[in-house]
């Protein structure tokens, strides 16, 4: 099986779930076949949403916005959008009903496996591509996807605190969008699962998640491996001696 | 060009006057047209196109204005400009990544105030807009608003407390904004806050802001201070909207009532063939 993010490929990863706490927004930008502004937040009962960024009344970023209650409330004057995208309140007219036709655009947007998963068409919905997987983190990388898998398939990661050099490695998925690595040793076994979504043709945020479950150290230990990755795509074909 | 026809042979500021000393030569862009604006030792101001070719000239409002065509009027009249008593402030010049019919549009707008200038300006729960009145002159072709009120926690920098504050608006040239509101210091009479834009290209501009103020107190940098910190609160929401340029499609944005002027700028623009910095079908 090949995993491919785009349009027929409906759940993309926009975000690590534990960086978007309760009646907090961000802005996501996904590159499939074009290129979608998102505004990511949640409500203050704790659920996700994936809104077209972009308020309806003067099109500013809801990014830049605030959330109240279930409500995310648009920085510039103040509009605030409810479920299913409506508008609920204007604040320059209190008393006056908002008519349905004031709509935010949304998505549709879950959580699972320690990431925030939206789905940008409208067709209907294939299963998630879960490999019970834990998130790590998101990082956004200075260099284009195929850069970054090149480094991601040859850079061995830890599979527990003190590994004792036995591990092999084997790549059990490879496409443009996701790696998948199975490390093994002795005593241990474990995936590292790589998302990739191209913001540009020099830009792309890598969510990464893990099985099974790690500890905090490793989990320390598997970001720092992050960053390493980050500094290889970057630094691919510069001089190793600079 | 044709599409920007109605644009270019308007009046647009191209550097302040009193920092254009004698023998100066100041490099801007307007419309994507590199110009040069000189001070020659004998004072007169001079601005160029790069081929040489001389532009039209006239120093008013403290700053020097110039356009690429020919404009067949003189420059907008500020009658408040000539009243004894009133303290003229040149602002500076802010850049901002929109296009410039964003940034007048912007000025328009009141209904923004708690949110953005929040507890400058406006502050939460007075947010109502009550109605005003928008007309559009036609002896002078200009957008007025009038009767406009609405709560502020510090209206002016010579404010002590929050007070209904009483606003007018005209939009004399489609990158110009002035501004009257209620005086502090002097109950009946109106300060003068204008904000003139120069178009670089059409999702990029430089804003001037000018004032006419009954003022003797405040210091000058406070003044300019006040008004700077206002217009960059205003620039994160002009460099965040999408699209950059001004849609006049009213498909493409929904206004309420408290847009009346907005709606009235956006069709006298429409009217006007103004198109430069404006989308005209949704993309």
């Amino acid at each position: 099986m090949s995993i491919e993010l785009s349009s027929e490929f409906v759940w993309m990863p926009v975000a690590l779930a534990e960086d978007l706490a309760a009646g907090r927004v961000m802005r996501a930008v996904i590159n499939a076949d074009s290129v979608m502004d998102l505004a990511i937040w949640r409500s203050q009962s704790g659920k996700v949403h994936a809104w077209d960024n972009r308020c309806p009344h003067r099109g500013m970023r809801l990014s830049f916005g605030f959330v109240r209650g279930e409500r995310l409330s648009c920085i510039y004057h103040g509009w605030q959008y409810g479920e299913g995208g409506a508008c609920q309140h204007i604040p320059a007219h209190p008393d006056m009903k908002p008519p349905a036709s004031i709509c935010a655009r949304t998505f549709d947007c879950k959580e699972d496996d320690g990431l925030i998963w939206v789905s940008p068409g409208s067709e209907s919905k294939s299963d998630f591509p879960m490999h019970g997987g834990e998130a790590i983190r998101s990082i956004s990388i200075n260099a284009s996807v195929p850069d970054i898998r090149s480094c991601f398939s040859i850079l061995p990661f830890p599979l527990d605190v003190s590994d004792n050099g036995d591990e092999t490695y084997q790549v059990i998925e490879n496409s443009n969008s996701c790696i998948i690595i199975e490390g093994s040793s002795s005593h241990q076994t474990r995936k590292l699962i790589g998302w990739f979504l191209a913001v540009d043709s020099i830009k792309t945020m890598v969510h990464l998640q893990t099985s099974p479950t790690a500890s905090t150290e490793l989990k320390i230990l598997l970001s720092r491996w992050a960053e390493r990755l980050r500094w290889s795509a970057e630094n691919l074909g510069k001089s190793a001696v600079a | 060009m044709s599409r920007s026809e109605a644009a270019v042979n308007e009046w647009y500021p191209v550097a302040i006057d009193e920092l254009l000393a004698l023998g100066d030569v100041q490099s801007v862009t307007l419309m994507e047209q590199p110009l040069s604006v000189i001070r020659r030792e004998n004072g007169s101001v001079h601005v160029q196109k790069a081929d040489g070719g001389d532009c039209p000239v006239c120093v008013a409002y403290g700053h020097v204005w110039s356009s690429c065509g020919k404009p067949d009027h003189g420059i907008f009249d500020v009658p408040e400009a000539a009243e004894p008593g009133r303290r003229m402030v040149d602002c500076g010049a802010v850049r901002v990544k929109a296009s410039p019919l964003r940034v007048v549009e912007n000025f328009l707008d009141i209904a923004h105030f708690p949110f953005v200038h929040t507890d400058i300006l406006g502050a939460e729960p007075h947010t109502e807009v009550e109605p005003y009145k928008v007309e559009i002159r036609d002896t002078a072709d200009e957008v007025w608003a009038t009767k406009v009120r609405f709560f502020q926690p510090q209206a002016a920098k010579s404010a002590d407390e929050g007070q209904m504050t009483d606003y007018m608006y005209r939009v004399p040239a489609p990158c110009v904004s002035i501004l009257y509101k209620t005086c502090p210091p002097r109950p009946g009479a109106w300060d003068v806050i204008a904000l003139f834009v120069r178009p670089i290209n059409e999702e990029l501009c430089d804003a001037y802001a000018w004032m006419a103020l009954y003022d003797d107190d405040s210091a000058q940098s406070d003044l300019i201070q006040f008004q700077q910190m206002i217009f960059l609160q205003d620039r994160s929401v002009l460099e965040n909207q999408i699209p950059r340029l001004l849609p006049l499609d009213p498909k493409m944005e929904i206004p309420t009532r408290a847009d009346t002027t907005s709606v009235a700028y956006r069709r006298w623009l429409k009217r006007r063939g103004m198109t430069y910095g404006a989308q005209l079908v949704a993309k």
